[in-house]
């Protein structure tokens, strides 16, 4: 079933449709969620709102851009929103200070990565927002761009910066271990 | 030598902890088909709203105009006019609230 005939099944109340089209995107879904909201009631009423938005707003999607961009905008969106009321990681990327967990207390290259996903949990929402959507879910920079609504050039340097930032925390980080051994 | 570029990258392309049970799915069909009864009853309530509101006020003025003796006199009118003017103001304000700020959410 190719996605036009997914959202037209959808569209016609088929629960069957709907199933497959939650299936296929919760993965997406829970990425945009999952790495804003840190309680677990909370991530899955969010998610289920997401997806109840997308069932409203199905009927206005014409297929001007892929179904997945769309879906990403909405869910977005939402988690942007939502960590806005709650006051979620309303920090300036410059100013955040950065809790070094023990668990990070290996040079092992598979926990230094580990430690790197504890790291982007303290960044700022955006700039979580733009590296999971590049990274996590293979979007373009132009699609980036369309989900969130900030120019190519500050996508671009969101994840330049953060990636930067990463990088020499990790490199500390590393370099202190093996003072230590 | 370490490859920081490598491991950073491994570790932005990580998976989340974060996963959605098995029943997601599933709750939130029944969450969307639960909403969708409700706005529905809603709807059906405000149509039968509409209908009784239309048949009261139209058997309110066959009333008022059969205890009319007379137009001689148009301060007699003046109620009339007030609750026309009101039934009027009053359906203009649901239209907004309930169709149009809907559709212009929706066009948004």
């Amino acid at each position: 079933m190719d996605e036009k005939q997914l959202v037209a099944s959808v569209l016609s109340g088929d629960d069957g449709a709907l199933r497959i089209l939650i299936g296929k995107y919760e993965r997406l879904v829970a990425h945009m969620v999952g790495r804003v909201v840190s309680d677990g009631m909370d991530r899955e009423e969010l998610c289920q709102d997401v997806f109840v938005k997308i069932y409203e707003k199905l009927s206005t999607f014409h297929f001007d851009s892929k179904l997945s961009t769309w879906i990403a905008t909405i869910a977005y969106r939402m988690a942007v929103n939502f960590a806005k009321k709650k006051r979620l990681n309303q920090v300036d990327f410059d100013s955040v200070e950065f809790q070094i967990p023990d668990s990070a207390r290996s040079y092992e290259d598979e926990d230094l990565s580990r430690f790197v996903v504890k790291l982007v949990d303290q960044l700022p929402t955006s700039y979580k927002m733009v590296l999971t959507l590049f990274y996590l879910d293979g979007f373009s920079y132009p699609e980036i761009v369309e989900i969130t609504g900030m120019p190519e050039g500050t996508v671009k340097n969101y994840l330049h910066r953060a990636k930067s930032k990463l990088k020499v925390i990790i490199e500390e980080h590393a370099r202190k271990e093996v003072e230590l051994v | 030598m370490k490859n920081f570029d490598k491991i950073v990258e491994d570790g932005l392309k990580m998976e989340t902890d974060f996963k959605l049970g098995l029943e997601f799915k599933d709750k939130v069909v029944k969450l969307i088909r639960k909403r969708e009864r409700v706005s529905q009853r809603k709807f059906y309530f405000l149509i039968v709203f509409g209908m009784i509101t239309i048949v009261g006020s139209g058997l309110g003025v066959v009333l008022y105009f059969a205890e009319l003796q007379s137009f001689e006199s148009l301060r007699q009118i003046v109620p009339l006019a007030v609750l026309v003017g009101s039934l009027v103001a009053g359906i203009q304000y649901l239209d907004k609230k309930l169709v149009k700020d809907k559709m212009f959410k929706q066009l948004a």
